[in-house]
């Protein structure tokens, strides 16, 4: 089947675009970039993030972060609900997730759908500074920009995390909605669980844009050994609307 | 490996750090050049305890850890707040 749009066809590029295109991905407009719906159609994708593990590339979908003496008040004020504990995460209505990276730091991860819920989040902070700039509402990141987003989904997704990371991400020792903020493959990461199927472990993976494509080739030659493969958006999907 | 315990993060491979150097006290505005020079650039290096400032690079968390320079031994790992007023952001306290 044609891809009927095309990374290339948008001013935003996802940071391994060029590796989802030899890898085969079909792409859809989401969020005004392409993103990988879809590598094959003949169950192979399915099968590995459930049982074997899935790597999927959510890099076009928008994310916002907010730091500093006020920030996570501030959010809170926009209807974000704040976890109350540093290294957890909160599911929010919409889908989104917000996870707490410090007492100051709040990063919000949008929906899989691309939501606007980032994207007003951010325009309502930079109006408000622009209204009153000596309030404490801590600063805007554009998390976009800074990190890539990847996730691992499946059974052994545990297993490829522990020849790359020195935190144990076990299940049993890593419950749902954890966040880790430690070295993945030597790169620094953030790493939060979130299971969007019942027992179907899976983590969000975000790294400095700029080793995107390092991480990504680490990831896969990390996978092979469990017959892992690069995964779509639209299994996902499935996964959270199951 | 060497592990560190980060007072945000927990237990981490030592790696994941930066040393920030001596936690010092900072010359006022009116003190000479030689005592801003001295505390930009000498640093006392003795053996035995030390007080100093720590990163966790992958959360970009700034802490303080007490070591002994001669066992290479890390005493305790600490918030920042715990040396510092958390309004006040020079000055030392050691």
């Amino acid at each position: 089947m044609a891809n009927s749009v095309s990374p290339n066809d948008f001013k935003r590029r996802s940071f391994v675009a060029k590796r989802l295109v030899e890898a085969g991905a079909r792409f859809e407009e989401v969020a005004g970039a392409a993103a990988a719906m879809a590598f094959s159609d003949d169950g192979a994708e399915e099968k590995a993030a459930l049982e074997g593990c899935g790597l999927a590339d959510l890099s076009p979908l928008p994310r916002f972060g907010i730091k500093g003496r006020g920030g996570p008040e501030w959010l809170a004020g926009q209807g974000v609900a704040i976890p109350e504990t540093v290294n957890t995460a909160l599911r929010q209505e919409d889908g989104s997730l917000a996870a707490r990276l410090s007492p100051s730091e709040i990063l919000v991860l949008g929906d899989l759908r691309g939501g606007e819920r980032c994207g007003a989040l951010y325009t309502s902070w930079a109006r408000a500074r622009m209204d009153d700039p000596s309030a404490a509402r801590g600063y805007a990141l554009r998390r976009d920009d800074s990190h890539a987003w990847f996730r691992l989904t499946g059974a052994n997704a545990p297993e490829v995390f522990a020849k790359l990371c020195a935190v144990d991400l076990r299940p049993h020792r890593f419950p749902a909605l954890s966040v880790a903020q430690t070295s993945v493959a030597r790169s620094s990461a953030i790493v939060i669980r979130e299971d969007l199927a019942a027992d179907v472990v899976g983590y969000h993976l975000l790294i400095d844009s700029a080793s995107a494509r390092y991480l990504w080739d680490c990831l896969i030659d990390a996978m092979a050994e469990f017959d892992g493969k690069a995964v779509g958006l639209r299994i996902l999907r499935q996964q959270n609307a199951g | 490996m060497k592990i560190m315990t980060c007072p945000l993060n927990g237990p981490r491979n030592i790696q994941e750090f930066q040393c920030g150097g001596p936690v010092k006290a900072m010359p006022g505005a009116q003190d000479s050049d030689t005592a801003w020079a001295d505390y930009v650039f000498l640093d006392e290096n003795p053996r035995g305890f030390v007080r100093e400032w720590w990163c966790h690079l992958p959360s970009s968390y700034w802490f303080i850890a007490e070591r002994d320079t001669a066992t290479d031994a890390i005493l305790k790992t600490y918030p920042a707040s715990e040396l510092f007023a958390p309004e006040k952001t020079v000055g030392g306290s050691q």
